[in-house]
């Protein structure tokens, strides 16, 4: 029997159901239909004057694709951040509506297993910006060259984005396999704070290009969701604007000019090499690279298109410059594992401690059974390597 | 090597947990394994629906599984009043206290109807013994070292089985059954199956 003080109350549940129906696009004629009463009988669960019975409760989790679990376990963190991005128009495709799905639940699993841990969620954001009257490209390169400065990065190449996004702004960063046409997600809650989903399908510069397009997001629109998507237009001063911060944040115009002139010294042409070597520089992709170059007429207008009218430049030939190893890396593409550093980090104390079992992890995760138990056996090997000299208090 | 085995002892129906039937599945003998117990075996529609999630994402074992089913090897069980109770029971609370809705289903199904929940999931076999000290707990590697799977699949194919497992599904395996898998599989083999690191680690430290 099940201890009352273990009881969810109605009112909570009720609305846990409720966020789980809207999230999941169900009417609540058709959940009603699906299981076996009346609307009116819904209305009342979800407003918490009726007690849903468990049989009602496992139907309508069924319904909406979740766990029931996940409804009736106290720490379950419900956040709905979905509707704010079914506001934008492109979240009628199925692929972007899956993509805020997943970076909700993602945020939740990260919210719960923080609390269940007892770890505090350290933020330390830069003041809001907003987008004034005038030329957005200049704003946001005096935006990146601003936020740098406050990170402390001075204007060199950046070795790791993420974990700036990460650890040193405390912004919730998820990497998952998504649909082709998604680059990147992000949205804001004054609960949870800001998040970013990237593809994990896409190359690693791609991702890195991704991440720093919403981070420009992040500075001047915080409090609106959006959706990067692969060759969008960018038709709205905020996309241009965020285009416009990650070129700069990544590649900052002193610093691109300067590491140009050391790198073509004595050359009289731009070479592959040239693009290849500064591209590899900066961690961004060799048409990122050029455009860059275009944009800071350090190139001539038109040179990205004369590459890729002349051969492009090619993998086996970044492999002939860079050599074997730092292609390698390069162009690493995602393995099974999920690459959400801290959230992974946060489920293997839970599963070391006894808390998570392998099912409610892989729901968390959202991850399949085999890849998270090989990130567990990974993850096992490592702290048998533990030796009391690197042991933390 | 003989490995102590809950399942041995018992002519009850078996329910297993998805966990158990993902690793089942990857010994590609699964329909021998399991028609080779003098028991019954079933699953719940929990665990079909979870394995189902997952051909979403590309994996066999959905299709496997209906095959098992459709072909009589494995049958399914639904939840009855009693076992929805067990399970409301299973999966309210803390995290700590609580199981996913397949663990929970799974031992709620065996308790409720007489049945040995098989399933590899430690915390799952924690609160089953708090909560229900008399009820039988069986893992992966209790019901393949079943001494009725060895007398119908031989020797070979039984260690071929168990490594398969290992490598493609990463098999659970406690520190007690370590011995018996090695006996199995081979030192050699035993010490490049990842999952097996931390035990054969701590094993050679001793």
């Amino acid at each position: 029997m099940i201890n009352e003080a273990e009881k969810m109350s109605a009112v909570v549940l009720g609305e846990r159901l409720r966020i789980a129906r809207e999230t999941a696009r169900v009417t609540q004629a058709a959940a009603a239909i699906a299981a076996g009463f009346a609307r009116t009988t819904l209305v009342a669960i979800e407003k918490g004057t009726r007690t849903a019975r468990i049989g009602e409760i496992q139907t309508l989790c069924q319904c909406y694709g979740v766990s029931v679990n996940s409804m009736l376990r106290r720490e379950a963190i419900h956040v709905d951040l979905v509707p704010r991005f079914r506001k934008l128009s492109e979240t009628a495709d199925a692929g972007i509506e899956s993509a805020a799905c997943l970076l909700n639940d993602l945020v939740s699993a990260e919210v719960e297993l923080e609390n269940i841990l007892g770890v505090e969620k350290s933020k330390n954001y830069p003041p809001e910006l907003a987008i004034l009257k005038g030329d957005v490209r200049t704003q946001a390169e005096q935006d990146a060259q601003d936020l740098r400065h406050w990170l402390g990065l001075g204007i060199g190449p950046i070795q790791d984005l993420f974990s700036i996004l990460e650890l040193q702004l405390g912004i919730r960063v998820f990497s998952r396999k998504m649909d082709a046409k998604v680059s990147g997600l992000f949205a804001y809650d004054d609960a949870v704070g800001a998040c970013i989903l990237v593809n994990a399908n896409h190359r690693k510069e791609r991702r890195v290009q991704s991440g720093a397009h919403e981070l420009g997001h992040f500075t001047a629109t915080r409090r609106l969701p959006e959706v990067y998507q692969d060759k969008k237009y960018e038709n709205s001063r905020d996309e241009r604007y965020a285009s416009a911060f990650g070129r700069a944040f990544l590649t900052p115009a002193r610093s691109v000019m300067q590491k140009f002139k050391e790198l073509t010294v004595g050359s009289s042409h731009l070479t592959r090499r040239h693009v290849i070597l500064m591209a590899h520089l900066f961690g961004v992709s060799r048409q990122a690279m050029v455009m860059r170059l275009e944009e800071l007429d350090v190139a001539k207008k038109g040179t990205w298109g004369w590459f890729e009218d002349n051969g492009g430049i090619t993998d086996k030939q970044v492999q002939q410059v860079l050599g074997d190893s730092i292609y390698k890396d390069s162009v690493e593409f995602m393995s099974g594992h999920p690459q959400s550093t801290r959230l992974n980090l946060l489920a293997l104390e839970a599963w070391k401690r006894g808390l998570v079992s392998e099912e409610q992890m892989a729901q968390l995760l959202k991850i399949d059974r085999v890849i998270l138990r090989d990130m567990i056996d990974e993850a096992s090997a490592e702290e048998d390597d533990a030796h009391d000299l690197i042991k933390l208090s | 090597m003989i490995l102590s085995n809950c399942l041995s002892e018992t002519a009850q129906p078996l329910v297993l947990d998805t966990s158990v039937v993902i690793n089942l599945i990857a010994t590609t003998i699964p329909v021998q394994i399991i028609k080779s117990l003098a028991q019954n075996v079933v699953v719940g529609e929990a665990t079909i629906q979870e394995i189902g999630f997952g051909e979403k994402k590309g994996y066999q074992d959905s299709g496997c599984l209906k095959l098992l089913i459709d072909n009589g090897v494995v049958g399914v069980e639904e939840m009855d009043e009693g076992a929805f109770q067990i399970f409301e029971e299973l999966v309210t609370g803390g995290m700590a206290s609580s199981l996913g809705d397949g663990e929970a289903a799974t031992i709620a199904i065996a308790v409720s109807k007489g049945k040995t929940a098989v399933i590899d999931e430690k915390k799952a076999h924690n609160i089953c013994a708090q909560k229900f000290p008399e009820q039988l707990v069986g893992t992966t590697i209790e019901l393949l070292s079943h001494s009725a799977v060895l007398d119908a699949v031989g020797q070979t194919s039984l260690s071929d089985a168990v490594l398969q497992s290992l490598q493609n599904a990463r098999m659970q395996v406690r520190a007690h059954q370590l011995d018996w898998v090695i006996g199995m599989i081979g030192e050699d083999a035993a010490a490049n199956c990842r999952c097996l690191n931390r035990l054969m680690r701590a094993r050679n430290s001793k």
